[in-house]
């Protein structure tokens, strides 16, 4: 679940392209920079076996290359997750809930890596730990992930990603070896210089490493 | 003389010196152990033996422990250099484990250990959420995890663990390495431009033993990169660091010595033989002394090496007093010569052994090879004139020293001619007038950090290490002590929040406890009846609102013990924090208000507060008053011998050496040095030596007076050149030891014709 998270931005990296597609030719994803922020909406939908019904949530989220992902949901309820290269942190009512450092997670030390590399450019680190297929056409792209080793502790529960795009990611779609499904969708995105304000300030400074 | 008795006892200290040759050379040839631990030199057996015992196992640990951290601008290289690293340390052999790589199949071990015991076990904070009536804020959490983008949980955790209980506790584990994060499987940490490759080891030797420094130096050598910048600390680099210096500086300080000696030897008396004869004193003195310590400590420390390299200085005094009486011409032969300084040699070798065997009473197992160095070799050396020299040295009197003994001379009269005794005073009234200035600057230092003295450069590297990964070192703890594990972790419980409290108001940085990862079986069971009554009335509705199916089923009562935990992993600390079930330590990270910390946590049952460095610099200040005390016993002890030879005249015997053990210690604090231990271990030996001077003086007749003033001025210029040497050492203890040699035999040397001389008839002295 958290690499689906890297998935947008890796798929962008994987192309390294920064300007929308040009008329002729297959669609390329744009590369965020250093400096720059990506600011949008999300609805996620869990399916999870075991459950009685969907688990669906919505909100919004900022992405800022290096240094973190803030994940506002809005619907049921609110709350705040917060994940920096420092670790995770969960909020509610501005209270914090949880805190993990992460040396205790080393899935979520493998997420943040996988992101950090792919803000930079470089697919290498994706390529060694997926088997990565790309599809696209002149408005639209996929890319599937699949994991290499099935003995990686933090990857053995995914079976595949899928991501795809236009310009940007629009869908991520991770499934779990046990059937479980998290499906994401991305809206409304922005993509600029980094302009925070204090409260995004303060809560990425709390994981600061 | 007895010639026979004579000769059949120069015969038999020959095959015993022959004999004590093979052995060394034996010893040699086997490889002989030399020991440089800093541990060996501390005092023992002073505190009760379960603190004694507690403070070595961390000791120990600590100094098996090694941190490297591989610094790079690109995160890459560093992760690199880890990588390769680590690989090359577990490769080695040199090491029993690594600690560099974030483990996954750890972490599920981790988890599997605790699972089955979920029932029980709450994180500090969500017990204090629900004892504050704060359940919902719990369920909401759970809700928030299941519903966030860090897809926490399937159907499966959450039918076992319902609110996410488990991962909460793992959370608050507090396991070391919590400031470093892991990319690409290593652990780095990130500071400024530069990414730092962090690289733990336990050494699989020790790391005070030759052999093994040597191993590391070899090895670092070979597989530490050249692009990436290195921090290291550990005691096996303090060790090192120190070995290196110890044996560097013996060798330099102890060459300068013998070559300086033997220059003045030559110069003085501008013969080859008081060399070859002095050599030969020397030598078999060392010899004598370095078998039989090895043969009764099994292994020689290497501050001991340091100390007995500077015996040559007091040895060569015996000969010293016997060469001189080559300038007496009333003295024909060497048996004349041996018969005028026999008197005075044996009584001052007398007085000098009890100096030396005071320091046999101090409780420091290195000082007490030293004082055993030394009172063997004395003693060999001793024996080594009065036998062999009258067999060995057939020559006659020197004619070339007129001169020279009349202006030595003049050192005794200062002290006795009539016409100077207001220059005498003038001298007196400076020396005192120098002491009062500098009797307010003098102080006491007994602060074990002083003492070791450890390398600046090691010492940055350290404290850059522990900035970086927030790990201080443990040199600061709590003991806990309860009849039985049960109760040791519920004395542990008792103080936590004292700990959380203090550490939220700064006075520490952090702390393990074994208690945060196996709570009490009674916190286990008050844990799960409060999850049952606040949380269980919710379970209902949270089930309802997350769409489970199945309701998920309660956990097992199965409560987690100490014994359960694995011995290796990332819970290998906790069982080194159990000493035995009733003994176990609390570890405390970056203390920064020890006072402060020991007061909030006083009256805490079953706890002590131990600071290991506090602890020996209490220690250092109780050995300090002790040498004090050992100081005025060698007197006591003394004044028997004197008595029976001088009688009423014992105390001017005894003034020159009190005047300049009295003195010393604030002429020293005007130069700025600080009262140790170390300096008053010096003041036992500049009061035997002084003692020594005063008896050549005061077994010296009229006429001969040049002879011993020459004598006495060799002496002090020889001892001067091997202790008076240690105040250039790099090693503090050394250091602190060798600047009151040098001011101290300044002034028994000056002093000592205050002894006078011998009566010339049947009362009254040489004035």
């Amino acid at each position: 679940m958290l690499l689906a998270l890297a998935a947008p931005v890796l798929a962008r990296a994987t192309r390294a392209g920064c300007q929308p597609a040009p008329a002729a030719g297959p669609m390329r994803p744009q590369v965020l920079r250093p400096g720059e922020q990506l600011r949008g909406r999300f609805t996620q939908e869990r399916r999870l076996q075991g459950f009685a019904r969907p688990l669906r949530s919505e909100g919004d989220f900022l992405l800022l290359p290096g240094r973190g992902l803030i994940w506002r949901s809005r619907a049921p309820f609110a709350s705040t997750m917060v994940i920096t290269p420092g670790g995770i942190l969960q909020l509610l009512d501005g209270r914090e809930a949880m805190r993990l450092p992460i040396a205790r997670a080393p899935g979520l030390g493998q997420f943040y890596q996988v992101l950090a590399g792919a803000m930079s450019g470089d697919p290498a680190n994706l390529d060694q730990v997926f088997a990565v297929g790309w599809q696209a056409d002149a408005g639209h792209w996929q890319l599937t992930l699949t994991p290499r080793r099935a003995d990686d502790p933090a990857l053995a529960s995914i079976a595949s990603i899928a991501v795809s795009g236009s310009r940007l990611v629009e869908a991520v779609e991770v499934r779990k070896a046990n059937g479980d499904a998290d499906l994401m969708a991305f809206h409304d995105q922005q993509v600029g210089p980094a302009v925070l304000d204090a409260a995004e300030q303060a809560l990425l400074s709390q994981l600061a490493p | 003389m007895r010639s026979r008795a004579w000769r059949w006892a120069a015969w038999c200290w020959l095959a015993l010196v022959l004999f004590a040759g093979g052995y060394v050379v034996q010893r040699l040839h086997a490889g002989i152990q030399l020991q440089s631990s800093v541990l060996a030199l501390l005092p023992r057996g002073a505190r009760d033996g379960v603190a004694d015992q507690a403070q070595q196992r961390v000791a120990e640990a600590g100094a098996r422990r090694i941190v490297l951290l591989l610094g790079h601008a690109d995160p890459a290289r560093a992760r690199a250099a880890g990588h390769e690293l680590a690989a090359a340390l577990t490769a080695s052999g040199l090491v029993r484990g690594v600690t560099a790589l974030v483990d996954g199949a750890a972490q599920q071990r981790l988890g599997a250990l605790y699972f089955p015991h979920r029932a029980g076990l709450l994180a500090e904070a969500d017990r204090a959420a629900l004892l504050a009536g704060q359940a919902p804020l719990l369920v909401q959490r759970a809700e928030a995890m299941l519903f966030g983008p860090a897809g926490f949980g399937d159907a499966r955790l959450l039918a076992s663990d319902p609110f996410l209980l488990l991962p909460g506790f793992f959370g608050a584990l507090p396991l070391p390495q919590s400031r470093l994060a892991a990319e690409d499987g290593q652990l780095v940490v990130h500071d400024g431009g530069m990414t730092w490759a962090f690289v733990a080891a336990e050494l699989a030797g020790d790391s005070f033993a030759l052999p093994v420094q040597h191993a590391f130096a070899a090895f670092f050598a070979a597989h530490l990169p050249t692009d990436v910048t290195v921090l290291r600390t550990g005691a096996l680099f303090y060790a090192t660091a120190g070995a290196r210096q110890a044996m560097g500086e013996s060798s330099t300080l102890g060459a300068v010595s013998l070559v300086a000696t033997v220059a003045m030897i030559l110069l003085v008396f501008r013969r080859i033989r008081p060399i070859l004869l002095a050599m030969l004193d020397i030598g078999v003195g060392i010899t004598f002394a370095s078998a039989c310590c090895l043969w009764w400590f099994r292994e020689l420390h290497t501050v001991a090496l340091l100390f007995g390299a500077s015996l040559i200085g007091v040895a060569v005094d015996y000969s010293l007093q016997y060469f001189a009486a080559y300038f007496d011409p009333a003295a024909r032969t060497a048996r004349d010569r041996l018969r005028r300084v026999l008197p005075g040699v044996a009584i001052g070798l007398g007085t000098t052994l009890i100096g030396y065997a005071t320091l046999l009473l101090a409780p420091f197992p290195g000082l007490q090879q030293i004082a055993a160095f030394s009172v063997l070799g004395l003693t060999g050396s001793f024996l080594t004139v009065a036998l062999w020299y009258p067999v060995l040295d057939r020559a006659g009197p020197l004619p070339h020293g007129g001169r020279l003994l009349a202006l030595l001379a003049r050192h005794w009269a200062f002290w006795q001619a009539p016409r100077l005794l207001a220059a005498r005073l003038g001298v007196v009234a400076l020396a005192v007038a120098a002491a009062a200035a500098g009797l307010p600057r003098l102080h006491a230092d007994d602060n074990v950090q002083h003492m070791q003295d450890m390398p600046a450069d090691l010492r940055r590297q350290e404290a850059e290490i522990q900035r970086l990964t927030g790990n201080g070192g443990a040199g600061q703890f709590l003991l806990v002590r309860a009849a039985d594990a049960e109760s040791a972790l519920q004395v542990q419980e008792a103080v936590l929040p004292r700990l959380e409290a203090a550490q939220a108001s700064g006075l520490l940085a952090g702390f393990q406890a074994p208690a945060q990862f196996v709570p009490s079986v009674a916190r286990q069971r008050d844990n799960a009846a409060l999850v049952a009554r606040t949380l269980g009335p919710l379970l209902p509705g949270h089930v309802a609102a997350i769409g489970l199916d199945a309701p998920p089923q309660p956990a097992p009562e199965d409560w987690l013990l100490p014994a359960m935990l694995p011995q290796d992993g990332p819970l290998a600390l906790v069982r080194a924090l159990v000493l035995d079930p009733g003994t176990q330590l609390v570890l405390l990270h970056g203390v920064a208000d020890l006072p402060a910390l020991r007061e909030a946590m006083r009256d805490a049952p079953g706890i002590e507060l131990v600071s290991l460095a506090d602890d020996w610099s209490a220690l250092f200040g109780v050995y300090r008053r002790q040498a004090l005390w050992l100081l005025a016993l060698s007197v006591l002890l003394m004044l028997p011998l004197l008595a029976a030879r001088y009688r009423w005249a014992t105390p001017r015997v005894l003034a020159p050496s009190l005047l300049a053990v009295l003195l010393t210690p604030p002429l020293a604090a005007l130069f700025g040095l600080a009262f140790t231990f170390f300096n008053a271990m010096a003041l036992v030996l500049v009061l035997s030596i002084g003692v020594d001077y005063a008896v050549f003086c005061r077994e010296t007749p009229l006429e001969r007076r040049g002879v011993t003033a020459l004598a006495i001025l060799l002496a002090a210029l020889s001892t001067t050149l091997s202790f008076g040497m240690l105040a250039a050492s790099e090693v503090f203890a050394v250091r602190a030891f060798g600047s009151t040699m040098l001011i101290g035999i300044a002034l028994a040397w000056l002093l000592a014709p205050l002894a006078g001389g011998k009566p010339i008839a049947s009362g009254g002295g040489c004035a």
